[in-house]
């Protein structure tokens, strides 16, 4: 069995007819890692291979003296490095967490550990998630596998890279304005933002609180649901978190898949008009495979690129809030406190500690939520929020999922898009409007250009992440894009 | 004209909620004091990266008690905000509060606290009442200027503190003496918090004086400290403004070691605290079921009792408020009034040589030794005539310290004299020693007193002055009849 | 955007800009600015709520029960503070 390609579902079988193949599977990836880690780049820590080994028999002796089963059993997980994992290092990519050891796990990484996933290591991303290529880290940027000029698009482009690259099976990544669907189409796979409030936010490192939300990563429609399912559900200890009954993600995706209702689909028509010609044109004809026997119609979306505005005020606002706390005092980079003022040390911490574009977004986040700005900017974008999603309620009245291209370009050059900023900003226009209206939204692998890959994003209504897994099943059905890996 | 200028008081009170058993947004225990510093701490009152705050429904619940109690009307949204500030004992950088401006507010506003002083009833308007969370403390090495590094004990971060905003209704130091008194003794009628816990009350006063600028005293430890202070206070800023001179808009620290107001360094950088909703936690909608469940277990509070002690107990509005704002007290006195029926004898024993003594000794409420028995026997001997007054306020003290049954004293002989003989006796004897004054007497009507005390001296308080007073003034007249 | 707003915005959020990123931040914030501007753009937004929660949710309360322990051995701050005595060391509040 190849175990590096090998879809979860498939390993997990294995696994659990016969566990000991965890130990053989885990050195294989290691192998793999230890060819490709260098040229790709995609994690800041990864966890030595004997402390995992010791971490996997211990494991399997668990899994063989208990019947019970365990959803996740043996699967190496690579996790995004902004959501906290007790005693292993967690950065935000930033030198000012650059040492920081959380002493307590994310409920999602708590539940992935009772499920017997492995964690192998926590990957590459922009600077606390703000950015969207994976370059604004401060250690260093991470390389696309299927074009190592490239970036492998952000900000869980650590993530998005390790799968593509083989290096782990499943990943979790988090998603502000698009940074979990943004680096799976630029590395051909597939990643899904959930509802806000259906995963939770209990220790992942805030960027925007109103808008963050961790999601699966995954080479197919399968993998990804059975990861929902482990890190879904209500949490107390996440007061935004949404108490309702939940579906088997999986189970009711099949149950979809199987009775293959026809789908109402709306073809948003300005997200494909402002993209790339190449972007575009492939974007179509995977339409053309939806619409062969689901109901499409294009619609037009309104204030697509004021979204964007919305977005970046709404993010800044609450980043800056959220950023306060690194003062280099309870944790974080330390500078000489000896007779000096908190102001002078702060500002020094503060300074030596963020890079530009977090700075940038404090700074501008500082001056959204001044006396005098307050109306002009914070709340106006409040206000427009709440248009957009009624919008997009009257929108989701008539359809059922509403399609675009993720990303309005082609995975960028190193280099290129951070240069300019206010294009990168741009690019988000796609994928922002998930997360202003919270309703889950979904990255599938829909081809290549020149080799390099294009997604096409699905989103669908608040909690109906079924619908999205169903698309997506539909889709890597017809064109046979799944399990992909880049030779590197 | 009037010459004396008119003085405006308003006041802003930090309450921690100390009855409840965690803090405000996390299940850490809140009993800290005394403890090891940075032990009572989660990761989410230290403020780590990734944590969310959950808020304690109980701390909801008493702070709605308080609003009920202090007659504020609640709003029915509750928004927490974040108030962003710099400072090292403050985790996150921004302190989880609430705003009173357009789009937000308090959880109430609008409420009255009625005081009684110098025998008039007046009413102190409530601004607003707000629920926040409470800083970590900050140790210095030596003094805050030299400690060449700050030390900081989180313990105390996260703890739910109300804040209290009065409008500036109050005239006189006596008057921010009476809110404070009412407004502890409405706490503690509440069961949420005990103030009596160092740090556990704080006041902060605006003050001004006709002519001049708003002065804000920050941080003054108890209700003594803040009638000093404003005391100070009012006589500075009056002084500057009859020189002709203007006071000036300032905070200002009161030193309590040497009694005076001294300006706190100007910041050199005005704060632009940034308020906005926090996006951790939802509106709270605040049901009509929610507060009617709140004000279902209310217990009587001040005022009430207050009104139910004129009216049951016929008790003026001054000797009922002044028993009502002590609880124990007022509890004491409804356990005595059981048993006897004279109220008003009864509660100015209570509110003048009782809590005296019980002060005096450094008693403990709780704990007291003396029970309602021993004092409404005391009182019943006393109108039997079985002891004097005298004897009662003799006997006093050690009531109230031992919890000594009177009856025992009683047994032992500790009686009244008014057997006329054994009385006579004594007045011969002390006419027969102090011939000189018995010579003013004869004279002097008013100089029977002395001989009267004389023999209140020989009998300890025991004889009766009535019968006293009237043996001597029989000898006296067989004295002269003589002569 | 001026000089004067970014020094008062550094004061504010305590960081600072090198000479070089404030040159270069002039010129973004700018472009920045520009597209914030969209936003007053909308028409008839004054008549929409501002949205600060996505879900209409009522906040969920806890009980106040005891669950986080005590953390007698500091656990939790001893990897990432500076420790003395049990305190977390802190630069000065005062300085002259």
């Amino acid at each position: 069995m190849n175990f590096i390609a090998a879809p979860m579902y498939k390993l997990l079988d294995e696994f659990n007819t016969n566990p000991d193949l965890v130990v053989d599977y885990l050195s294989k990836l290691y192998d793999r890692i230890a060819k490709v880690e260098e040229k790709v780049k995609a994690f800041i820590t990864l966890r030595p291979f004997n402390d995992v080994l010791n971490e996997v028999e211990s494991l399997i002796r668990i899994r063989k003296s208990s019947r019970n089963s365990m959803a996740l059993f043996g699967i190496a997980v690579a996790i995004k490095d902004n959501i906290s994992t007790k005693g292993l290092r967690t950065t935000c990519a930033s030198r000012i967490l650059e040492n920081y050891i959380p002493p307590y796990d994310a409920t999602v990484i708590a539940k992935l550990k009772s499920e017997g996933a492995i964690i192998i290591g926590k990957t590459n991303m922009d600077e606390f998630a703000m950015g969207s290529t994976t370059e604004t880290s401060a250690f260093f940027a991470t390389r696309n596998p299927w074009d190592l000029t490239r970036s492998p698009g952000g900000s869980s482009g650590g993530s998005a890279a390790a799968l593509a690259a083989g290096e782990a099976t499943v990943a979790l990544g988090s998603d502000t304005g698009g940074s979990i669907r943004n680096p799976a189409a630029f590395t051909a796979i597939f990643g899904l933002k959930p509802t806000y409030g259906l995963v939770s936010r209990y220790g992942l490192i805030a960027y925007a609180s109103s808008l963050d939300q961790i999601g699966p990563m995954a080479r197919n429609t399968d993998d990804l649901a059975l990861l929902l399912n482990v890190i879904a559900g209500y949490d107390p200890k996440d007061s935004t978190s949404i108490n309702i009954p939940l579906p088997n993600f999986y189970k009711a995706m099949y149950d979809t898949y199987y009775r293959e209702p026809r789908l109402k689909i709306a073809i948003a028509r300005e997200l494909f008009e402002y993209s790339e010609d190449p972007v575009k044109n492939m974007s179509y004809k995977s339409v053309d495979v939806l619409c062969s026997y689901h109901e499409c119609r294009e619609i037009s979306i309104p204030y697509a690129k004021h979204s964007v505005a919305a977005y970046y005020i709404i993010s800044m606002a609450e980043a800056g809030s959220n950023l306060a706390r690194y003062d280099g005092v309870r944790y974080g980079l330390k500078v000489n406190f000896d007779n000096r003022n908190w102001v002078e040390v702060y500002k020094e911490v503060r300074t030596r500690g963020f890079g530009y574009e977090v700075k940038k977004r404090i700074a501008l986040g500082a001056y959204i939520l001044s006396t005098g700005y307050w109306d002009m900017y914070y709340l106006k974008a409040l206000r427009f929020r709440r248009m957009l999603k009624e919008e997009f309620n009257k929108i989701f009245k008539e359809f059922d999922a509403i399609v675009s291209p993720t990303m309005p370009i082609l995975p960028p050059k190193l280099g290129e898009l951070i240069a300019d900023p206010i294009k990168m900003y741009y690019s988000d226009v796609n994928t922002v409007i998930a997360n202003l209206i919270g309703a889950p939204a979904i990255s599938i692998p829909i081809g290549f250009v020149n080799g390099l890959p294009v997604g096409l994003q699905v989103m669908v209504r608040h909690f109906n992440e079924v619908t999205a897994l169903y698309i997506s099943k539909f889709l890597e059905d017809k064109l046979k894009l799944r399990d992909l890996i880049a030779l590197v | 004209m009037s010459s004396i200028p008119e003085v405006k008081i308003g006041l802003e009170i930090h309450v921690q909620l100390t009855s409840l058993k965690t803090k405000l947004f996390c299940p850490t225990p809140s009993n800290y004091r005394g403890e090891e510093p940075n032990t009572y701490v989660c990761p989410v009152c230290l403020g780590l990266p990734g944590t969310l705050p959950v808020v304690n429904k109980k701390a909801i619940e008493y702070a709605i008690a308080l609003a009920l109690a202090l007659n504020c009307e609640i709003n029915d949204k509750l928004v927490f905000v974040r108030k962003h500030y710099f400072y090292p004992d403050l985790p996150k950088n921004y302190q989880i509060s609430q705003y009173d401006g357009p789009g937000f507010s308090s959880i109430a506003r609008n409420g009255y606290v009625k005081i009684f002083v110098d025998g008039k009833s007046k009413i102190v308007r409530i601004r607003r009442i707000n629920i926040e969370e409470d800083p970590g403390k900050i140790h210095y090495i030596g003094s805050i200027e030299t400690s060449p590094y700050s030390l900081v004990d989180y313990n105390r971060s996260g703890i739910a503190l109300l804040e209290i905003v009065t409008e500036p209704d109050i005239e006189s130091p006596k008057e921010a003496r009476a809110f404070l008194d009412k407004l502890i003794a409405i706490l503690e009628y509440l069961g949420i918090t005990d103030t009596s816990r160092e740090g556990a009350f704080r006041v902060d006063a605006n003050i001004s004086v006709a002519g001049g600028s708003r002065v804000e005293i920050k941080n003054i430890g108890s209700i003594k400290e803040v009638e000093k202070a404003l005391t100070y206070e009012i006589i500075r800023q009056k002084n500057i403004v009859g020189k002709g001179g203007e006071v000036k808009r300032e905070t200002r620290h009161w030193d309590s070691s040497k009694g005076v107001t001294v300006p706190l360094r100007s910041k050199e950088f005005e704060e632009d605290y940034r308020y906005f909703p926090d996006p951790d936690l939802p509106p709270m909608i605040i049901t009509k079921t929610f507060i009617e469940s709140v004000a279902k277990s209310l217990p009587e509070l001040p005022d009430s009792r207050i009104e139910r002690f004129i009216k049951q107990y016929e008790l003026d509005e001054y000797r009922a408020t002044v028993l009502v704002l002590i609880k124990w007290l007022a509890d004491f006195f409804e356990e005595c009034a059981k048993l006897y029926n004279n109220y008003k004898k009864l509660a100015d024993l209570l509110i003048t040589d009782f809590l005296r003594w019980v002060k005096e000794f450094n008693l403990s409420p709780r704990e007291l030794k003396v029970q309602s028995i021993h004092i409404v026997k005391l009182l019943q001997y006393l109108d039997k005539g079985v002891i004097s007054i005298k004897m009662l306020k003799e006997s006093l003290p050690r009531i109230v310290k031992e919890g000594i049954d009177i009856d025992k004293l009683v047994a032992e002989g500790y009686t009244k004299l008014d057997d006329e003989i054994v009385i006579e006796k004594i007045v011969r004897e002390v006419m027969a020693e102090n011939p000189k004054a018995v010579k003013d007497a004869l004279e002097n009507p008013k100089a029977v007193n002395y001989l009267v005390g004389m023999v209140m001296k020989k009998t300890r308080g025991r004889a009766d002055p009535n019968k006293t007073v009237e043996i001597i003034k029989r000898l006296l007249d067989e004295i002269r009849k003589k002569s | 955007m001026s000089k004067d707003i970014i020094e008062y915005l550094e004061r504010l959020a305590l960081i600072s800009f090198t000479r070089e990123e404030r040159e270069k931040l002039i010129k973004e914030l700018n472009k920045i600015i520009e597209m914030f501007n969209l936003i007053n753009s909308v028409e008839g937004l004054d008549k929409w709520e501002p949205l600060y929660h996505v879900h209409d949710i009522p906040l969920t309360l806890r009980e106040d029960d005891v669950v986080e322990g005590i953390d007698s051995e500091r656990s939790i701050l001893k990897d990432n503070a500076i420790l003395v005595e049990g305190y977390v060391k802190a630069p000065k509040t005062v300085t002259e």
